[in-house]
């Protein structure tokens, strides 16, 4: 789960970590308001959407334009102008151009000039098993260490302070800065923090220019405060609709949909039809205790995923039952019309039952016991169509 | 190595009193399982199924002398109830619960390491030896017995490798599940090694994960054994890939085709029998085991 840009900030703020003075505003008045509170009197306004290349963006109302979703202004008027050209427009990211964000709020931030950065994070690395800290320097140089037990090391902090090359006089508070970060990360149980970039101003202050989080869904029942900031973002309506129904959504490329209970057995599945010659649009897992109605919406969410030819129902019955992934399917497509081949395998735990409860619905399930099976015909099935 | 159960192991269920706890206890104990020691929520209760039911971990273990805890337990709640199993070390813990904070998992990783214990999962569905134990929340009513070791990630992998088995008349002598999720505690090292002591099993499949190292490891330590069973191994996930736009700076964005070819190499190498098709995983113990 990730936050935006001003309320990162403001965390960042609550939990004493340097960052350049700033406001939220929803209205070009609010704008202006928080910019004449503002001590500097060089602005720069910020879109808050989604995205982490606001500056390759462009508007979808001037695509030629070199205008996007970062300005500056030299006072509180300006401020307020540059506000109002653009809350309600909306931007295109050149790695989504389907995707519309709609600029609901800006950030103003005093705009400071800089001379030394660098760029520093903290992860879980799923390969290593464990937390790295990586730091990038000005000129380009990466750096990472896998961090002992969690903890990070003064050799370490020490390797990235050379590296960097900031004014030997910073040393300390860079010091004090990296373990404050580091320490920022482990409080939150995130998964991954990204500080892009560090900056020493021309006051000589330490500042967070930019920031990214991405914190643990799981952890998240320590944060109510964070968990509270979820905001369905452009583009992952399908993903967050999932979330809420507590099932998975996976977006790959295909024409088939695949629906299943695991996620072991949904990565063999997506396996065995790309070996079979098909390809996987989408994967939609229920996990292994679903009730009736989140089977429902994942197969609502199934019939209604664009450019489809099939679907495929994969499961394996263990504590999941197979009777209930029958009755959700049954429920589903009896509110919406099914005009596409859908091919069942079930087994395990009352499979006997659920494929009885698919006959004995008319609805055209074509049901099978077999995953070989149920990939060769959900393929032969979507050829014909297409 | 992890202790592999028998109906003599004497197991202490953390979490009894739970609705969880308590549902897949009685299935246990129905199965075959002996379940000495209890601890809960609830201070009022001293015995629950019969089980005595102990305000401590500590307490529990300094009266019944458990070598596996199983938990059953909320993700809220998880780390702690683990820590104390780890704490009291027991030899083998096993840990049910799903959706345990990652960071949470780096800790009782840590923690179970320190205090020279084995911890399996969270999310790990427990171990089955068929037809004489249970622990955990397996349905073990799916398990054909024979001589083959299953070791599990995900439990919808194990469950369609029991039914690929049983298309070949092959079942299972004893089930670990290691939990699914991308962390991983316990590898499959300490598994095999017990496995490779068992005499009811002659042969063991292994269901592998994309991410981590333990397959490397795997394959370095078999490569090393002096008496070993045959073994194979299975790894989902080749055609996945990642939408992620911008990757955090640091990480090594992966192929997950490229991995998996680079862990079949290796486990190749060190004479593992690799099965590259979720529809063959009952096939290689025709050949292996009479």
């Amino acid at each position: 789960m990730e936050i935006h840009e001003y309320q990162i900030k403001a965390l960042l703020k609550k939990n004493g970590l340097p960052v350049l003075e700033g406001g939220i505003a929803y209205t070009p008045q609010e704008a202006e308001k928080t910019a004449q509170k503002m001590s500097c009197s060089d602005f720069i306004i910020k879109a808050q959407i989604f995205s982490n290349h606001r500056t390759q963006g462009y508007f979808q109302d001037a695509p030629t334009s070199s205008e996007n979703g970062l300005k500056r202004a030299k006072n509180a008027q300006e401020v307020g102008e540059v506000t109002a050209n653009m809350l309600g427009r909306s931007l295109i990211m050149p790695d989504s151009p389907h995707v519309a964000h709609r600029i609901q709020k800006v950030y103003i931030e005093e705009f400071s000039p800089f001379e030394h950065s660098f760029s520093l994070s903290f992860f879980i690395d799923r390969q290593i098993q464990g937390i790295v800290c990586a730091a990038k320097t000005a000129q380009g140089k990466l750096l990472r260490f896998e961090l002992n037990n969690r903890k990070i090391t003064a050799t370490t902090i020490h390797r990235i302070i050379s590296a960097v090359q900031f004014p030997k006089d910073q040393t300390p508070r860079l010091n004090d800065l990296i373990r404050q970060l580091h320490r920022f990360f482990i409080t939150y149980d995130a998964l991954a923090f990204e500080i892009d970039p560090i900056i020493l101003t021309h006051r000589n202050d330490l500042k967070i220019l930019d920031a990214r989080i991405i914190f643990d869904s799981d952890s998240l029942f320590r944060y109510p405060d964070i968990a509270a900031l979820v905001e369905v973002k452009p583009g992952l309506e399908r993903e967050a609709q999932a979330h809420m129904n507590n099932f998975r959504y996976i977006r790959l490329k295909g024409n088939i949909a695949c629906l299943v209970n695991g996620a072991g057995l949904g990565l063999a599945t997506i396996d065995a039809v790309h070996d079979g010659g098909g390809a996987v649009s989408c994967l939609l897992d229920v996990g292994t205790e679903p009730s009736k109605e989140a089977v429902s919406k994942a197969f609502k969410l199934a019939l209604s995923e664009p450019d489809i030819d099939g679907i495929l129902v994969n499961i394996f019955g263990g504590i999941t039952r197979c009777d209930i992934i029958a009755q959700g399917l049954i429920s589903a497509s009896k509110e919406i019309s099914v005009g596409m081949p859908i091919v069942v395998r079930m087994d395990g735990t009352n499979a006997l039952i659920g494929m009885r409860m698919l006959f004995e619905s008319h609805l055209p399930f074509i049901v099978v016991r077999d995953m070989n099976e149920a990939v060769t015909t959900v393929i032969t099935k979507t050829r014909e169509i297409s | 190595m992890i202790v592999l159960p028998t109906r003599k192991t004497p197991v202490l269920c953390q979490g009894l009193t739970s609705v969880a706890g308590a549902t897949h206890t009685e299935l246990a104990i129905a199965y075959g399982s002996r379940i000495v020691a209890g601890t809960g929520r609830d201070d009022n209760i001293d015995r629950f199924l019969n089980i005595p039911v102990f305000s401590s971990v500590k307490e529990a273990v300094r009266k019944t002398k458990p070598l596996i805890s199983v938990i059953f337990s909320t993700p809220t709640r998880a780390l702690d109830d683990v820590s104390e199993a780890i704490k009291a070390r027991i030899p083998t813990i096993i840990c049910t619960t799903e959706h345990v904070p990652a960071q949470d998992i780096l800790k009782m990783k840590e923690l179970a390491l320190k205090y020279g214990v084995h911890l399996i999962g969270p999310s790990s569905l427990g171990i089955v030896r068929t037809g004489d134990c249970l622990i955990g929340n397996i349905p073990a009513h799916l398990f054909p017995k024979g001589n083959i070791g299953l070791i599990g990630r995900s439990s919808s992998l194990i469950y369609e490798a029991i039914q690929q088995l049983a298309k070949k008349q092959r079942g299972v002598s004893v089930c670990v599940s290691l939990g699914a999720g991308e962390l991983m505690t316990t590898s499959f090292i300490p598994v095999i090694q017990a496995m490779m002591k068992d005499n009811s099993t002659k042969a063991i499949l292994a269901i592998g994960q994309l991410y981590g190292q333990a397959e490397f490891e795997l394959a370095d330590y078999y490569k090393k054994c002096r008496k070993k069973k045959p073994l194979a191994l299975y790894i989902p996930g080749k055609t996945l890939f990642s939408n992620e736009k911008k990757p955090i700076l640091g990480t090594n964005p992966i192929r997950p085709a490229d991995v998996i070819t680079q862990k079949q190499t290796a486990l190749n190498k060190a004479g593992i029998r690799v099965i590259y098709s979720c529809e063959d995983l009952g096939t290689f113990f025709e050949q292996a085991t009479p």
